[in-house]
This record gives C-alpha cells, structure tokens and sequence, in this order.
C-alpha cells in the first residue's frame, strides 16, 4: 500500500516555509512512507496524490484565533461546497473533484499543520515555528 | 452611506477585497478593488547573486511562475550582454508556449468558464468546475486533465521542475532536448492542438451562439475605453516571449513602442492613498485619473490587449479567429473587458500551432543551447508576456552581478486602474436603490475575473481556497446581511 506525507510551503515566505523545512528533514527516513515536497496548491496537488492509497499532508496554518508554533492535527473529508479558486481549490474541493473524475486518490487523508502569522518576504523560520517544527518532525517519526 | 464588502473575492488567485459604497438613495457612489499584496520583494532582492534570480522570482506566485523565470532569464541576458544560440531560443519558446497553452486553459475551464459556460445567473453552487462538466462532459474533463497533464509532464522533464524551473540560464538553457523528448513533444503538441480546437469550438457553441451572452460581452457595463500594450515580432503580430512592447490608442493607433530600459520612458506609476498598488499608467501622457475614453493614460494588458495591440497572429488557425473576432465584436480595438475570455481561447490555440510548428523545428535538437560569452553586469531587463500581461523585470547589480537594485512590473498591476474602473461601471450598472443579490455580485466579480488577476499568491497555508463572505453596512456602519459561500 503506498503512502505519501506531501510537505507544502513557499520557502521564500518565512515561516510559509516550514512544510518545506520538515519535508527536507524527513525525507528518506520514515520507513513505509514517500516524502515528497510541493509548492502547489489545490488543483495541482491531485497530481502530487494520485496512486497513494494515504496521505498526510504537512503544512503550516493561519488561524484566526490560536498561538504561532501551535500543532493542529486532523482529518480532511472531501468537499461538496463551491469552488471559490479554481487556481487555489481548496484540499477538500480538490480531492472532491478528483473522485468525481474517477482519479486514484487517497482514502485516508490526514494533515500535520503548524500555525504561523501571516507571512511576508523572507527566509528562514521564526523561533517559534521552528521549535514547533522539531515536534512535528518527531512525531512523523514514529509513524 | 452604506457599504457592501465582498472579501474575499471568488475564484482569484491570492487575496482582494471589493468594497461598494452606496449613497442614501442606495445606488453605487464609488467601488473600489483593494488589494493587500505581499510586499517587498525588491528588498528581499538586494544582495543577492542575480544568477539566483530566475530560481527566486518564481516564488513570488505558484500560478505562473514560468512567466518570471523566463522574464528574469531574458533580464540575465541583457545584463550580462549574451545572445543564446538559435536552438536555446527556440527551445525556450516552445517551454513557453507550453506554458501558456496550459495556463490559459486553465483560466478559461475553472475561473472565466464557469461563468459562461454555465452561466453568470446559475446556482452558485452550479457555477463552478463542476457545472462546467455537467456542460461540457466528464469525458472532456477527462481530456483536460490528461492534456494539461501530459503538457506539464513534458516542461518538468525540459525546465527541472513544472512549478519552479530551472533550465533557464543567462546565454542559453541548462541542457538539449534527447530524442525522445523532441518525439514526445511532437505527440503533445498534436494532442494540445486538438483540444485548443474543440476548446474554440465549445466557445463558439457555448458562448457566442446564445445571444443573451453576446448581449452581456458586449454590454455598457463592460466596456471600457483604454489604451493597450502587448509584446509583438518582427510582423507586429502577438508574440507571447520575445519582441518589442508595441502600445496603440483607444482607436488602436501606434502611439509608440519599446524595448528594455526605454521601458522607462512609457511607464509611470500613480500612487492611491486607498491602496498599496501603485496604478501604472502612460508615462507621455501623465496620470488623468481613473478615466477612460480619449483623456485616459490608463493602458491594458493580457489577452485582449495583447490582440488589439496586435496587426495579427503568429500562426494561421489564430489568425483565423482572430479575424473572426474584431468581425464579431465591431473591429479594432475591442473594449469589451469580457472578450478576454475569448481572446484567452485564441492565445491557447496559437500557444498549441507554435507548439506544434517549434516541436518540428529541426534547429532544437542542437546541442549548442549555451553562449558562454558572459560581460560584466550591470544593468538589464527581460520582458515577456505572462498569461495576465507584460511582466518586466529589471535588475542593477554591481560588476560582480550582486543585485543592488531590482524592479519588477507584473501584469495583474498594470490592469489594476482598469479593473477597479470596470468593477465600479458594472456595479453601478447593476445595484439599484439598495437591491443586492448575489447574482449582482458575481456580474461584479465577472468585471475583474475575466482580466486572469494574480495578487501575490505566494502564500501558502492550508486548507487552500477561500470562503467567501459578503457583508453589507447600513450607513452608520451596522452589518445587517452577512453571505457566505460555506
């Protein structure tokens, strides 16, 4: 059965960046699993899932309410809401769209998501989200 | 006075904000198209090698970032003063085509189409990929899957990666085409041709046979009196990756053209108090306000812009819509903001023949694809014609090639007087004494959608996407409706 934990991020984004931090880290060492990393986003992630019977994805998060450096776990469920960006589909809608066309998509899909502020220009990774990121490493580690 | 917000705007790439307000009697006083970009990336520039450039520019937008590698490698080039060989070129042409082709579908599909092709009154949750399907069919959904996959397959194995290449190098390109890839690229290039055809074809029984969406294309509300700038060759006809910047008047008279630094000579850039977007406008003519007809300095870029601008096409089944087009819609210029979608579906045919016609070009199985003649740096700047418009990137570094300064003028910045110029005709045209329906908002929406905009999408957090909220204001600031797609 083939696994995948798809690392997101925009590295020149800052604290963006961190899916991308964590995948680097992790690539190659988590046994059963494909490490993979993107910068895509919705629509173009379907490619990036295709023939994976599970997925985690990490990512970071912006939250309304809730602390920098926070991990947020949980479960996607595909989407029947509208499609508001086709260009950015959301996960949810993306993975919706894909069964609809009778793609080979995940069952199972989990996301690992870091809480960041909203980013600017930049790179490297705040302190915060950094350490969060060592957590975050340390738990996929034991998958 | 009232004010209805739609933020965040639907199917846009990156974030905006539409703003309405409304006077006592109800009806539209202004609307303005605010944008919170992502800024200071010319800062985050500084220091850096230019050489990195072409791998960083790329960056700034998951959506095209092929339009600012290529832009910052021509920009390479003029800086360190190299030529590539001839097969470099070509080779860099045919990745850009390829580019284009299956950006323009994807804009036509999944943004503009959905309003045409199911209609800019239907259920909102119909009006959508998935509306578009029940239309057109899940077999040719299916088809434009694996057409865009297999074009993008094809620029990962040429550019290194499809989302950020990095083939492209000052003087050249990192590697030949094998073989296979050129044999490959033959069959791709049929199959991408096929599907441009029955796309113009769909358009045509779709949209253009239903009077109700001609009546709407070519309606006051969306027409818009501007001037027009867009790349072109030798011939004056559309070119999409090298050239010269041609610009014609709101009659489509040559007003004047342009290469490299003379860029600087034409384009200005007005600053709002509203907004962190600086307006560009006609350097020659001086910022005239947010106006249109024969007083403006506002010009247009992208695919309506780029075929006004235009005497013509590069290829013969373009040039034959293209015909087609200034017949239909009353000659040259077209003002119609919403004929970008069908100018968007003749772009992706010529963007499909050019594939075809380069991948059978002998020259781009020569291995000579590098000039390493490389000069001092100094200065330099690329320019290209991104799927949304002119991009120009222009760089100063000192003679070890650090950049010390660097500007870029991306296409979604150049429409931004014209979109916030249609956004507010439209809603006056259509919000009434106070009437608001969310047909009413998408007919809003429709004005900037169908300019392709791309605001600083280089953010990227979960779950993607965005929800959609509508709030509506009393006079003193009260929210009384609030909508939400969610």
């Amino acid at each position: 059965m083939k696994r995948l934990i798809l690392c997101l991020g925009n590295e020149i984004a800052g604290d963006d960046g961190v899916g991308l931090y964590i995948g680097k880290r992790i690539k190659g060492n988590i046994r059963g699993w494909d490490v993979k990393l993107s910068n895509k986003s919705g629509f173009y992630l379907l490619e990036e899932m295709e023939g994976y019977r599970e997925v985690i994805i990490v990512d970071s998060i912006i939250l309304r309410e809730g602390k920098v450096g926070e991990i947020i776990e949980g479960e996607l469920s595909p989407s029947s809401h509208p499609f508001p960006s086709p260009h950015l589909l959301s996960l949810p809608q993306a993975l919706s769209l894909g069964r609809r066309l009778g793609l080979f998509l995940p069952t199972r899909v989990r996301f690992l998501a870091i809480a960041i502020a909203p980013p600017s220009f930049g790179e490297g990774l705040s302190e915060k989200v950094l350490k969060a990121a060592e957590l975050a490493i340390a738990k996929l580690s034991n998958l | 006075m009232e004010r209805i917000s739609i933020n965040p705007i639907t199917r846009l790439e990156g974030h905006g904000n539409i703003e309405i307000f409304l006077d006592e009697a109800g009806n539209v006083s202004r609307a303005y198209l605010q944008i919170p970009e992502l800024r200071g990336f010319e800062k985050f520039a500084q220091g850096r090698p230019a050489e990195e450039m072409p791998r960083i520019t790329p960056r700034i937008c998951g959506v095209c970032p092929t339009a600012h590698h290529m832009a910052s490698v021509k920009c390479l080039d003029a800086l360190f003063q190299v030529q590539p060989p001839p097969a470099a070129r070509k080779i860099r042409e045919l990745f850009y085509n390829m580019f284009m082709f299956e950006d323009h579908l994807l804009h036509f599909y999944y943004l503009g189409g959905p309003d045409f092709i199911v209609g800019p009154k239907a259920p909102k949750a119909e009006r959508n990929i998935l509306g578009v399907i029940g239309k057109v069919g899940l077999e040719i959904a299916r088809d434009l899957i694996s057409t865009r996959k297999a074009v993008r397959e094809l620029m990962t194995e040429i550019g290194g990666k499809v989302i950020h290449p990095v083939f492209g190098l000052p003087g050249g390109i990192s590697k030949p085409l094998s073989p296979e890839i050129i044999a490959r690229l033959k069959e791709v290039g049929k199959k991408a041709l096929d599907f441009a055809r029955f796309t113009l074809k769909a358009f045509h029984e779709i949209v253009l046979s239903n009077p109700q969406y001609l009546e709407l294309i070519t309606s006051p509300a969306y027409f818009l009196k501007t001037n027009y700038m867009g790349l072109v060759d030798e011939k004056n006809r559309v070119s999409f990756y090298d050239g010269e910047v041609r610009i014609v008047d709101v009659d489509g008279k040559e007003m004047g053209r342009f290469s490299g630094l003379d860029y600087l000579e034409y384009i200005a850039e007005h600053v709002e108090p509203w907004t962190y977007i600086k307006f560009p406008y006609l350097r020659k003519l001086g910022w005239k306000g947010f106006v249109d007809g024969e007083e403006t300095s506002i010009y247009r870029v992208a695919p309506l812009a780029r075929l006004n601008a235009a005497d013509g096409m590069k290829t013969p089944l373009a040039q034959e819509e293209y015909e087609r087009f200034f017949e239909t819609l009353g000659g040259k210029p077209v003002h119609h903001t919403l004929a970008y979608h069908w100018a968007r579906v003749i772009e992706a045919l010529q963007a499909a023949e050019r594939m075809v016609e380069l991948s059978s070009d002998e020259e781009i199985s020569s291995p000579d694809v590098r000039n390493l003649s490389l000069k001092t740096p100094r200065e330099g700047v690329g320019i290209v014609e991104a799927p949304r418009g002119t991009l120009i990137h222009h760089y100063k570094t000192d003679e070890r090639g650090i950049i010390q300064e660097a500007n870029l003028i991306v296409a979604t910045v150049a429409n931004a007087a014209s979109m916030n110029m249609n956004i507010d005709r439209v809603a006056k045209a259509t919000i009434k004494e106070g009437r608001v329906d969310e047909d009413i908002l998408n007919l809003v929406e429709m004005a900037f959608r169908a300019y392709d905009p791309c605001f600083a999408c280089a953010t990227h957090s979960l779950p993607g996407g965005f929800p959609i909220k509508i709030k509506i204001f009393t006079r003193r600031g009260k929210k009384i409706k609030e909508l939400s797609n969610l």
